[in-house]
């Protein structure tokens, strides 16, 4: 099937939601207010409404005049294939199964699925879940995600997209996303993937325009030799982190109970992850540190030298311990970097890489140490101690500022605290500067970051 | 010498699910992997145990082929480092005693008589079909370290060389090829046709499952596959 056949999931100008209600608990009603963003027009269908918030509610979709490009299905599993039958008279080809009750939940589930898989085969029908959230596309507010904003917050435009076999991991990543302030291009949930899966996912992100960089969650593939073809061509454009769980025995069985699938074996995904160009990430939070960096960061990390900027000694030191296992190396300080440097700081400070500007140094100082030193490097972690009396809340825009000028990737990092520093941070990530709780995590964000630029340079 | 196909017709028209070590040494030779020089000898002939031990020189290793026998060491069918002809028939006998108790009922179809090997780093190389992926192989550190040191890597099929290099580049195994601390580069280039020929097998002949050598060893010009294990489906 052609890859743009996701186009019309992401860009309908129609669409039914099967199951509309205005009862606080139902999924129904969630989608149903989610849609409200959605720069389109949405048609609700319940045979026991005839109005729903101000909209016509019409009895069954058959009902509903003109054409209907998407139809998103909330009704219990014991509808759907009545609901399917009805989708199909009214010549809808794209659809969106949020309904659990499938193949995840025993045997009679599996074969009422497989009849709907035969049935979309036959009829052309493309098919998102079932037991699935769907879709979200910030470019025109599509939303079929049946967890109401006022609990989980979406996250604002951005270049990452997410592929997710996991609704929970979904919505988690995208409210961690949004507490950043990280925009997002689109999502997709597929669940049982009946008929649209990873692969198809990735070969329509890797064309969409919107969409700079994907990071996937995954516990099964549908098709490993698919999903590899996709996973080459997408990692062959743009950054692509993947994060596979279920690694283990016990992981895997929770997989099988779970999203019923069998997990493969993890020696053979990482072989896929290895071989197809993408970067690895290892658990949730590396994943959220990683797709931080790729989303932010416009500047390809090229080599492996990196400098750390400090204020205080100690954390220079636990970020060059990470440094050496992610297969940095620290070089010296160039000379005339060094002789600038010495002229321009009081004796005390160190100006060989760690450079160290100790509990003395000023707001201007990280910005010279960072003009002078880090063109000489492929990447660098600046570390800020709020604590230290000399710095002001203006060195967050200072800092920015001279990283932006050298154009290379930073991250910085932060002690996660109260009112001031939770402020600072905010307002580096707001000036497109990743910044992560502790030394390490910067580091190992800066690592998928120079992965993921080795294999498109 | 026997092709490939022909090998794997023999064992699937006996009904066998695995080829025995001559068969799959000679698998292994036919795609150009090398394995320690080795006879097949009849078990009831000492006079031909002799002949064959004097044509590949002392010391030398016996081992039972019998197709009931899955884990040779298991069943006592394996015996190393053989001096002599007097320790070679002694050997043989307590060989033929053993197995019979460990393994009732199965039936030494030959000896194997084979050359010894110096030591050298051990590897493992394997192949395997994955239900998701399809065939891929295996490589990694091998012998006793299996188990222990886990540093096996999988490359799904076709690979590149560039994929081939970046596989063992991700393993312990790759490392210590390269050298280590002074010790002498072992041969790469080898280790990696090895790999290709295994990718061969696993891609050109649907009716194996899984291959493993197991150890192979290298040296600094040349690895041979000490053993090897052919499973068909």
């Amino acid at each position: 099937m052609p890859t743009n056949d996701l186009h019309d999931f992401f860009y309908p100008g129609t669409v039914a939601l099967i199951g509309a209600t205005d009862k606080p608990t139902k999924p129904g009603r969630a989608v149903l207010e989610n849609l409200a963003s959605f720069k389109g027009t949405v048609f609700p269908v319940n045979p026991k409404h005839t109005e729903l918030f101000g909209r016509r509610c019409y009895a069954t979709v058959k009902d509903i005049p003109g054409k209907i490009d998407l139809a998103i299905v909330v009704v219990p599993s014991t509808f759907a294939e009545q609901v399917m039958g009805e989708l199909r008279d009214k010549g809808v080809r794209r659809v969106i199964l949020v309904s659990a009750g499938f193949a995840e939940a025993g045997e009679e589930g599996a074969r009422l699925q497989q009849r709907i898989r035969e049935t979309a085969r036959q009829y052309g029908i493309r098919v998102i879940g079932p037991n699935a959230l769907g879709v979200f596309n910030s470019d025109n507010g599509l939303d079929s995600f049946f967890v109401s904003r006022e609990r989980v917050s979406r996250p604002g435009a951005g270049m990452l997209s997410i592929i997710a076999q996991s609704g929970a991991i979904t919505v988690i990543l995208m409210e961690a996303l949004a507490r950043d302030g990280i925009g997002i291009a689109k999502a997709i949930n597929y669940g049982n993937r009946l008929d649209v899966d990873d692969a198809d996912a990735l070969d329509y992100f890797a064309d969409d325009p919107k969409t700079g960089a994907v990071a996937v969650y995954l516990e099964s593939v549908a098709d490993g030799t698919k999903f590899l073809q996709a996973a080459k061509r997408f990692a062959s454009k743009k950054p692509l982190v993947i994060w596979k769980a279920g690694k283990h025995t016990l992981g895997a069985i929770a997989v099988s109970s779970h999203t019923a699938t069998l997990a493969g074996r993890y020696g053979l995904y990482q072989a896929a992850i290895r071989q197809s160009g993408a970067v690895e990430a290892y658990g949730f939070d590396h994943m959220i540190d990683a797709v931080k960096a790729v989303a932010l960061m416009d500047y390809p990390c090229t080599g492996n030298r990196l400098l750390i900027v400090t204020n205080g000694g100690g954390m220079a030191v636990a970020a060059a311990d990470q440094a050496e296992q992610e297969g940095f190396i620290m070089p010296r300080t160039p000379e005339a970097a060094r002789d600038r440097l010495r002229q321009a700081f009081p004796p005390f400070f160190v100006t060989n890489n760690p450079i160290d500007l100790t509990g003395s140094g000023k707001d201007e100082d990280y910005y010279t140490a960072i003009k002078e030193a880090l063109p000489h490097y492929d990447a660098a972690v600046i570390i800020l101690l709020m604590g230290a009396t000399t710095v002001t809340e203006r060195v967050t825009e200072i800092v920015a500022r001279a990283c932006h000028e050298v154009k290379k990737p930073v991250a910085c990092c932060m002690l996660q605290g109260l009112g001031y520093t939770r402020e600072a941070m905010s307002t580096l990530l707001k000036l497109r500067i990743p910044v992560y709780p502790s030394p390490e995590r910067a580091v190992r964000a800066l690592a998928v970051l120079r992965k993921t630029s080795c294999r498109r340079t | 010498m026997k092709t490939p196909s022909e090998i794997i017709r023999i064992a699937i028209g006996e009904g066998r699910k695995a080829l025995l070590e001559n068969e799959a040494k000679e698998l292994a030779r036919a795609v150009g992997i090398a394995v320690p020089r080795f006879e097949l000898v009849d078990t009831h002939e000492k006079k031909s145990l002799f002949m064959a031990a004097n044509r590949l020189g002392f010391p030398l290793a016996l081992k039972a082929v019998s197709p009931e026998v899955l884990h040779k060491t298991d069943a006592g069918a394996v015996a190393l480092d053989i001096a002599n002809d007097d320790d070679l028939i002694e050997a043989a006998g307590i060989m033929k005693k053993t197995v019979s108790e460990r393994v009732p009922g199965a039936m030494i179809r030959h000896f194997l008589l084979e050359e010894m090997m110096a030591p050298g780093l051990e590897l493992l190389i394997g192949g395997l079909r994955d239900v998701q992926f399809g065939p891929a192989v295996a490589f990694g550190l091998g012998g006793i370290w299996v188990e222990a040191l886990k540093d096996t890597a999988f490359g799904i099929l076709p690979m590149t060389n560039q994929e081939t290099l970046d596989m063992m580049a991700g393993t312990k195994a790759g490392m210590f090829l390269k050298g280590f601390r002074g010790s002498v580069p072992l041969d790469e280039k080898s280790v990696i046709s090895i790999i290709n020929a295994v990718s061969q097998l696993m891609t050109g002949f649907a009716e194996i499952r899984e291959i493993d050598l197991n150890p192979v060893r290298v040296y600094p010009a040349g690895a041979a596959a000490l053993d090897v294990r052919v499973i068909l489906r």
